[in-house]
């Protein structure tokens, strides 16, 4: 039995996934990884890697992804089609971007899960329900926003909206197969579904408080890793070109 | 009459440029009072019935301060940083009121 199964998201050239797989050789074995692939059927079909998905849809492959809500549960459901039979107790989903820094990456994550006693584990999580967050504004605009939660909460308070950023998180399986597996009947953002979906089917959300200042959304920290090691950064994103040739 | 549509199309994100650095460096400085943390500076402009708030970089929640006097003639607003989510896992049971501790 492998503890944590590994998601990877990425759109790149079969030479640069077998690169970025090469480097996530050093954290955990390879047949516990699984590639889903959002670029083009040509180059899916040129990666050798068994484990993989060619994930071909609209929800994804958006332009402008907070205002078309782009959405990651066809990834989910495509990952959750090869774990459900995996012997594992963890799913680690990342962005092709998002670079592991420390080999004992996996240890550190499920040692943070058990102290916090959560299901999920991500980045800059924070409750922004009655705030100003300017996802959560534009989602309530839509009036199905809220029903959507209504309908499916086991919680009390079914008005609670959470945020995640969406380049890595960190799952107990049985929460993954929960939210892959929610019908995500009105649209939603994924840095607001995924985190709110797994409260509001009764798991417990935590945010990786200390390595959040090492996770942005802006710019590229390629040429920092070194010294983002030694601040005691676990990973880091965004790393756009560590892949390329 | 197209050449003032590609000038208010230009003038247009110009303008939201220079008012969100006017807002940001010369606005209302707020903090968080429960805990000091710096929200930045914002300009806070009556529209409507309501106030729009121009410059804000991170979420906030608006909340009227507690006071000892009972009374309308003056009132605090004050906005709050989102906190981070500490609600149990209630899977299997039912859920009572959980509040999220910061």
């Amino acid at each position: 039995m492998s503890e944590v199964s590994t998601i990877l998201l990425t759109h790149q050239s079969p030479e640069r996934v077998e690169r970025m797989l090469g480097y996530w050789d050093r954290i955990t074995p390879r047949p516990t990884v699984f590639v889903a692939f959002g670029g083009s059927k040509n180059d899916f079909d040129r990666i050798s890697h068994p484990h993989r998905a060619l994930i071909d849809s609209p929800r994804l492959k958006t332009r402008d992804h907070q205002r078309e809500k782009q959405s990651y549960t066809p990834v989910f459901r495509a990952a959750w089609e090869w774990l459900k039979s995996e012997d594992t107790r963890y799913v680690h989903f990342m962005e092709y971007d998002h670079i592991p820094l420390l080999e004992d990456l996996h240890k550190r994550m499920i040692s943070f899960t058990a102290d916090e006693k959560c299901d999920l584990a991500g980045f800059h999580v924070a409750q922004i329900d009655h705030s100003s967050n300017a996802h959560y504004l534009n989602h309530l605009a839509d009036p199905s926003f809220l029903g959507f939660w209504e309908r499916i909460s086991i919680r009390s308070d079914k008005h609670v909206v959470l945020t995640m950023f969406g380049s890595g998180s960190f799952w107990r399986k049985e929460a993954f197969g929960a939210v892959a597996n929610l019908h995500e009947e009105v649209p939603m953002y994924l840095e607001i579904f995924q985190p709110t979906a797994a409260h509001h089917l009764g798991f417990r959300v935590r945010s990786f408080r200390e390595q959040n200042r090492f996770v942005r959304n802006l710019g590229d920290l390629g040429t920092q890793l070194d010294s983002l090691r030694n601040q005691g950064a676990w990973s880091a994103h965004p790393v756009k070109t560590l892949w390329n040739l | 009459m197209r050449d003032g549509a590609r000038a208010i199309r230009w003038l247009l994100p110009v303008g939201k440029t220079a008012l969100l650095w006017f807002a940001r460096t010369f606005g209302t400085r707020l903090s968080d009072p429960r805990t000091g943390e710096s929200i930045g500076r914002v300009l806070i402009v009556p529209w409507k019935g309501k106030l729009a708030i121009f410059g804000l970089t991170k979420a906030v929640r608006p909340e009227f301060v507690p006071q000892t006097r009972v009374t309308y003639a003056r009132q605090d607003l004050a906005f709050l940083v989102v906190p981070e989510p500490n609600y149990p896992n209630v899977r299997g049971q039912h859920d009572s009121s959980y509040s999220p501790k910061s």
